[in-house]
């Protein structure tokens, strides 16, 4: 277990290229991070930073208080399990699981019961005489795993570990590694593009984008309360649905609208919007969140329930839900489609009108500019 | 549909058998040649066995010291072209884009002249060194044709090596050194295995700067010459066939190293 933090850290590549910038951030004791981001984010190289495998430009890495920047990866009590699963192909699976034991001088018959245990509990006792080429890849992925295991280090650092592995193999592979985080109560550090993956393994989630760190909190607090457009717009499938909208004064309250369609404002936003002085606001909506009206004869339109005109494009099934895609510009030189989910079939021809109902209580309001959440007003805070 | 099948098979089996033809039947002459009866052979008459010229190699006195000489030559280029050009190919193989390429290139620039050109002023300076008609004088020569080509082979090995293998060693809690020392010189052995049986084969049969640089102590292949150039073909093949028999040796004991597929399992499937 370990306390790892960055204090200002950022990684500049040749010419001033600014690959990891600003990052603050503290992991307690024992969490099981998840950082994810879009390929090129700069999460690759955060864990690297951590394994010591890149030095930082600027900042420090402190691991249980103790500044690391000067301390070569053999010496950092960090494992890392790579994407290529980089096993040792003149050694066994015995020789790849030995290997870092061997290194600390460790007597024989301790590194023995060490990886036969190791070996034990990720069933690969039968092949502990193989070679890497005679394993399979979910074979090879629990190898490298044993790997970095056996030698107890205080953090686990993965480097996109399951993106090799067939789609039930990596679905297996994730709660196994979720299981091994519950049993060994460590670090784990987890670099991944998938924000699936990231939903389900993490307890605390790092979003980046182009090098900067937008949001570290749970999945649930990532789902409910998005720091800014691109958070929300990246975790959860299929991604939100965004829309500018004016920001509408009337003698009976406020409208959110674009074109055909107009949102009253409920309370809460309204509570939003009061220090918020631009005109325009960007509005977020889940797919969940959106009904088609005619499948949807019981809801009423109300305060919290309305609609807004659309055309039909197309619809995609899931098997269980089946997703419309809607064409809702406001007007024709500003497309703007909209994907609704609903667990429910119906038939449409393309470019037909098609009404959606809006759970108005369910909406999200970002800066128009910032794109960061219009934050909740705190009472009695001036 | 049947022709989609039969003209593959006509062009691969035709071809192989082309070049089969041309590369057995010289082999085939020489064998032929070193075990021929002189004067049936002579007389066009059928060919007639004989150990004679073995025989006549063994007892020559030519054998013995030749043999010695190329073998020793041999492996000390071996040996030492590829201790000499893996250090520099591994930091080669490390720098990125096409840095890299153009010092590969600068390397091979040395062999870009003939060597019958060059031959001459380089056994001068061997000369100089007070080495002319040893093994080492003749090692530094051969070494400056062999090293170019050991360093191209293990170049490619070096980059062929997965990154990521030498980061886990370092996870794993290898030095620098000892990530070399442990993780990349076994997973690149075949690579050098084949960078020593390069070496080996290309100052074996080297004839110029041996011709240059020998008087009294031959090589193998000066051997061969000095019998072809007194006329004696039979003596000629029976060396040729010596020198031949290491090769054969070498090729097919070294052969598994060539292999693909010695690296799989390191990463990915």
């Amino acid at each position: 277990m370990a306390h790892l933090q960055f204090r200002h850290v950022a990684k500049i590549y040749g010419k001033g290229v600014r690959a990891v910038d600003g990052l603050d951030f503290t992991i307690p004791h024992g969490e099981f991070t998840v950082i994810v981001g879009p390929s090129g984010c700069g999460k690759s190289t955060v864990l690297r930073m951590m394994a010591g495998l890149e030095d930082l430009t600027e900042g420090e890495f402190f691991m249980d208080g103790v500044v690391m920047n000067p301390v070569p990866p053999q010496k950092r009590e960090t494992a890392m399990v790579f994407q290529s699963y980089a096993l040792y192909p003149h050694l066994s699976v015995y020789g790849n699981m030995a290997f870092p034991l061997k290194l600390r001088k460790m007597p024989k018959d301790v590194i023995d019961r060490r990886v036969v245990d190791v070996a034990r509990s990720l069933d690969l006792e039968s092949l502990l005489q193989r070679m890497p080429r005679e394993l399979s890849g979910g074979q090879r992925q629990r190898v490298a795993l044993g790997r970095a295991m056996v030698r107890e280090p205080k953090v686990f650092l993965f480097d996109e570990p399951l993106s090799n592995l067939d789609a039930k193999l990596r679905a297996e592979t994730r709660i196994e590694i979720a299981q091994l985080h519950r049993r060994l109560k460590t670090n784990f550090v987890y670099v991944t593009h998938d924000q699936v993956e990231a939903v389900t393994m993490g307890e605390k989630i790092m979003v980046m984008k182009d090098g900067r760190l937008r949001q570290y909190a749970t999945p649930g607090d990532l789902m409910r309360r998005p720091a800014d457009c691109f958070v929300a717009g990246f975790i959860g499938t299929p991604p939100m649905n965004f829309l500018t909208m004016h920001i509408e004064q009337s003698k009976d309250g406020l409208y959110l609208t674009s074109g055909r369609l107009r949102i009253m404002a409920t309370p809460g936003h309204v509570r939003r919007l009061v220090r918020y002085k631009k005109n325009e606001v960007i509005v977020g909506i889940r797919p969940k969140d959106l009904y088609l009206k005619r499948l949807r004869d019981d809801l009423k339109p109300d305060e919290d329930m309305q609609s807004m005109a659309g055309r039909f494009i197309l619809k995609e099934s899931l098997g269980d839900d089946v997703l419309y895609y809607l064409d809702v510009s406001p007007d024709f030189d500003k497309k703007q489609t909209m994907i609704v989910k609903d667990d429910a079939a119906a038939d449409a021809d393309a470019g037909e009108p098609l009404d959606v109902c809006v759970d108005a209580k369910k909406i999200y309001l970002f800066d128009a500019d910032t794109e960061k959440a219009i934050p909740v007003q705190e009472e009695g805070v001036e | 549909m049947k022709t989609n099948r039969i003209l593959p098979a006509i062009f691969l089996y035709g071809s192989l058998g082309l070049i089969l033809l041309f590369t057995c039947i010289p082999i085939y002459l020489m064998v032929k040649i070193a075990f021929a009866d002189p004067g049936a052979f002579m007389n066009d008459q059928a060919f007639e066995f004989t150990f004679e010229h073995l025989k006549a190699v063994f007892l020559s006195g030519n054998l013995w010291p030749a043999l010695r000489k190329s073998f020793t030559v041999a492996c000390a280029t071996a040996f030492l072209s590829t201790l000499i050009a893996a250090p520099g190919a591994y930091v080669l193989a490390k720098i990125p884009g096409r840095t890299g390429y153009f010092f590969l290139m600068a390397i091979f620039f040395t062999r870009m002249f003939p060597e019958v050109g060059i031959a001459l002023p380089i056994s001068l300076n061997v000369a100089r060194l007070g080495l002319f008609d040893t093994d080492a004088g003749l090692v530094l020569a051969h070494l400056i044709r062999v090293l170019p080509l050991v360093a191209w082979v293990l170049i490619g090995t070096f980059k062929s090596l997965p990154k990521d293998i030498e980061e886990a060693g370092r996870m794993d809690g290898c030095s620098k050194a000892q990530v070399l020392w442990r993780i990349v010189l076994p997973v690149a052995r075949p690579g050098i295995m084949v960078g020593l049986i390069f070496g080996f084969l290309n100052s074996w049969d080297e004839f110029i700067y041996a011709a240059y640089l020998s008087l009294m102590n031959k090589t193998l292949p000066l051997t061969v010459f000095y019998y072809v150039n007194r006329g004696g073909w039979f003596l000629s093949s029976m060396y040729a066939l010596i020198v031949t028999i290491p090769v054969l040796f070498f090729t097919y004991f070294f052969q598994r190293y060539l292999q693909s597929g010695y690296l799989s399992g390191a990463v990915k499937g």
